[in-house]
């Protein structure tokens, strides 16, 4: 047996299917995007080879500058906001002796719902004359006090991202809390003989010590930010007047309503390159932090 | 030997894997591709069966007849939602009228998401030179694309055949160069229904001007209601209403010389069509909010009474005389846009289209053909229309002699349709798609109070010109 596992042959025959799979499905989607992005191309006719000319056009494109920015936008709310409250629920969780397993399952609940609901129920209550929170400001402040969450432009992003919000930072929480109860006892309770307590505790033990996780939710959430597609589609469209575009929207509108395929797969491409450089920055940035129990 | 043992078991555990893994990706590609090639082997085709497909074969096929030819067609269709069910049943009773003709045939219904259907999949597989035999296409840009790729099967010898052809209301957005490449299965036009009892209660009548439009809905305004129910979150919801006020100010040749140039967005006429609109805008006549709602939603608040009027195309008219209406079932009436004085559009026509039909596959073999021949005379004729017209409350697209028994809001619709003067496609269908979307873009713009009509203008005629360069 052993003899087979020195075999390379052996494992080759293991990784190869996966291999194919991951070539099939990703690695020549990638590379055909490329190539369909140096077309002009409307999807039936043939296409009329104009070299770099789209990716030229990315760069003077207002629509896509500004959708890029709301991708940005995206993934600051989500690493200013978003993760600050995760690592805080979580440590909220992991003090509670009572119920834990209830506010587990209470934080994690928002993830199990699919994303095309949470975005329709968002858009219910953010409905102008009878959304349940303009019913609420109303009653407290008066009609004055009404907003249009989703019809103006300044606010309909902000409306997304709460809603998005909402429904990611609960998968979050729980990664960060199954760190937090692994961090071994003999460690916080050398840390309290030392007098370390409460808030110091937090900040000088659990912190340091679950950076691996807060790194990969980091990772997830840059990741996850740039190629956001659903909850915008839905809620809002890109609209009013695509000012809550974002890059995998737009691509959507230039590909399939105007029918400039080519053009469309410029913007995947950049999109691709755009995601690989943010992650491949973070990973360089995370291999001189190993924590070791 | 125990070496190779090891070696052929993880190979052959492997392959199976990629086997399978491959097995049900091409399910998928199959069932995405509908049954694509042309060959009419049944056999090879009943496992492409999507779960979705209610694949039905002749249920008393009589057992002493000469060996009947073994024949597939695959059917797309998009009637899939609760609010379309009528429709699919007509579909599902022509299928099997047609399968009880034939035996041997065989018809493979699968039902998409109409928007899935149109924007993605029917595109991808025109692509690729495989779509469904029968499938629901769109006349106009779309149609356009398919028949210079050579994809869509000329109709006119079996239409001449069957003798048809003179019987459609207007087969216009199917031909091309003279000939025919797919059938309306219903029309529309695009008007203003209004709440006649919220009318009645108010004292007022219809406009007949632009002017007395105003009018009306300040005084509607003023009772605290809302004229018009808007929901903008879609561009082409917007694009019903200023299309006909934009109409009236141009003319439907003003939107044909955009593509060549002869006109231009920010020719006066067009600049004050524009400007019309934002007057709507600003003067609060629609739905608070509306860049935030789904479609169906402005349909909603007019039934619910909130909104005095909803301008929208008749395939709502369905809705409108359904439960859904409650009090105002029987109570909503209909009426064509108001004319604009010193417009230079037709003053009382109306936005009617005949665009959404059946075409079918160009790479049929002569034996589908005659199926799908078969196919067409069970569907186009006056008894399906008549039960479209009766049971959907789709307006028919061939002329019908008998129209009795047909709900009133329904006839209104006909009446109206009847006396407009002249009728035009929608400028989604003149212009490129390219200046459509940011015509959509303009106009919630105009809705959004961000910028001003002549800015707007500027704008799409930049997108015009672009477009107009590429061809």
């Amino acid at each position: 047996m052993n003899k087979a596992l020195r075999n390379p042959w052996t494992y080759a025959a293991f990784v190869v299917p996966t291999l194919l799979l991951y070539a099939l499905f990703f690695v020549y989607p990638v590379i055909v995007s490329f190539i369909y992005g140096l077309y002009r191309w409307d999807g039936v006719s043939p296409k009329v080879f104009i070299g770099i000319d789209n990716f030229k056009r990315l760069l003077q494109d207002a629509v896509f500058l500004k959708a890029l920015g709301n991708n940005l936008y995206f993934m600051a709310f989500s690493l200013i906001v978003n993760i600050p409250l995760v690592f805080l629920i979580a440590v909220a969780i992991s003090k509670v002796r009572r119920m834990r397993g209830f506010y587990k399952s209470a934080v994690f609940i928002p993830v199990v719902i699919s994303t095309a609901t949470v975005a329709i129920l968002f858009g219910v209550l953010y409905d102008y004359e009878s959304g349940l929170i303009n019913q609420a400001l109303r009653l407290v402040g008066g009609d004055g006090w009404a907003l249009e969450w989703l019809s103006k432009p300044n606010l309909a992003m902000l409306s997304i991202l709460i809603a998005n919000a909402w429904q990611n930072v609960g998968f979050f929480i729980v990664l960060c809390l199954a760190a937090i109860l692994n961090i071994p006892r003999e460690i916080t309770d050398a840390a309290k003989i030392d007098g370390v307590n409460g808030w110091s505790e937090t900040r000088l033990v659990t912190l340091p010590l679950i950076r691996p996780i807060l790194f990969v939710i980091l990772l997830l959430t840059v990741s996850g930010t740039l190629k956001v597609l659903d909850i915008v589609q839905i809620m809002t469209n890109g609209g009013p007047f695509q000012s809550t575009e974002v890059m995998s929207t737009y691509m959507l509108k230039v590909g399939f309503r105007s029918l400039e395929l080519g053009y469309g797969s410029a913007i995947g491409v950049a999109m691709f390159v755009i995601t690989m450089i943010m992650t491949g920055v973070l990973q360089r940035m995370s291999k001189s932090e190993e924590v070791q129990f | 030997m125990k070496k190779g043992l090891a070696v052929a078991a993880a190979t052959l555990m492997s392959a199976s894997l990629v086997l399978s893994a491959c097995g049900s990706a091409n399910d998928k590609a199959n069932n995405s591709a509908g049954t694509g090639n042309a060959n009419a082997d049944a056999p090879a085709k009943s496992d492409a069966n999507a779960p979705a497909n209610s694949s039905t074969e002749p249920a008393d096929e009589p057992a002493n007849e000469p060996v009947a030819k073994d024949v597939t067609l695959s059917l797309r269709h998009t009637q899939i939602k609760e609010t379309s069910k009528v429709r699919l049943k007509i579909l599902q009773d022509v299928v099997a009228k047609t399968l009880g003709e034939n035996p041997g045939l065989k018809i493979n219904l699968e039902g998409i998401d109409e928007v899935v259907n149109r924007d993605q999949k029917l595109k991808a597989e025109m692509a690729a030179g495989n779509p469904p035999d029968i499938f629901e296409v769109f006349g106009g840009a779309d149609l356009n694309l398919y028949v210079k790729a050579g994809r869509m099967l000329d109709l006119t010898p079996i239409i001449d055949e069957l003798g048809i052809k003179d019987q459609f209301a207007s087969l216009d957005e199917f031909t091309i160069d003279g000939k025919v490449y797919g059938l309306p299965f219903g029309g529309y036009s695009e008007g203003v229904f209004y709440n006649k009892k919220l009318f009645a209660d108010m004292g007022l009548t219809v406009p007949k001007t632009f002017d007395e439009l105003m009018t009306l809905a300040d005084a509607i305004k003023a009772k605290g209601k809302t004229p018009f129910a808007l929901a903008a979150k879609d561009a082409w919801v917007n694009g019903m209403l200023w299309n006909t006020v934009m109409e009236r100010h141009v003319g439907i040749k003003g939107f044909e010389g955009l593509v060549t140039g002869a006109t231009k967005w920010t020719d006066p006429d067009f600049v004050a069509g524009f400007a019309d609109y934002a007057k709507l805008v600003d003067n609060d006549y629609f739905t608070k909010g509306s860049l935030g709602l789904p479609y169906a939603e402005q349909g909603a608040r007019f039934l619910k009474g909130d909104a005095a009027m909803v301008f929208t195309g008749t395939w709502d008219a369905n809705r409108f005389t359904g439960d859904e209406a409650g009090d105002l079932k029987g109570n909503i009436g209909y009426f064509s846009f108001p004319s604009i004085a010193g417009g230079k559009g037709d003053q009382t026509s109306i936005n009617a289209s005949y665009s959404n039909g059946f075409g079918f596959s160009s790479n049929l073999s002569d034996d589908q053909k005659a199926m799908v021949k078969a196919f067409i005379k069970n569907f186009f004729n006056e008894d399906i229309q008549k039960r479209t017209l009766l049971e959907d409350k789709v307006l028919p697209s061939m002329k019908l002699s008998d129209l009795s028994g047909v709900d009133p809001l329904i006839s209104e619709v006909l009446q109206v349709m009847a006396s407009a003067s002249s009728s035009w496609k929608a400028f989604d269908a003149i212009v490129q798609p390219s200046v459509g979307a940011d015509v959509g873009v303009g106009l919630q713009e105009l809705i959004g109070k961000v910028k001003k009509p002549d800015a707007v203008a500027k704008e799409i005629q930049a997108s015009q010109d672009k477009a107009n360069a590429q061809k």
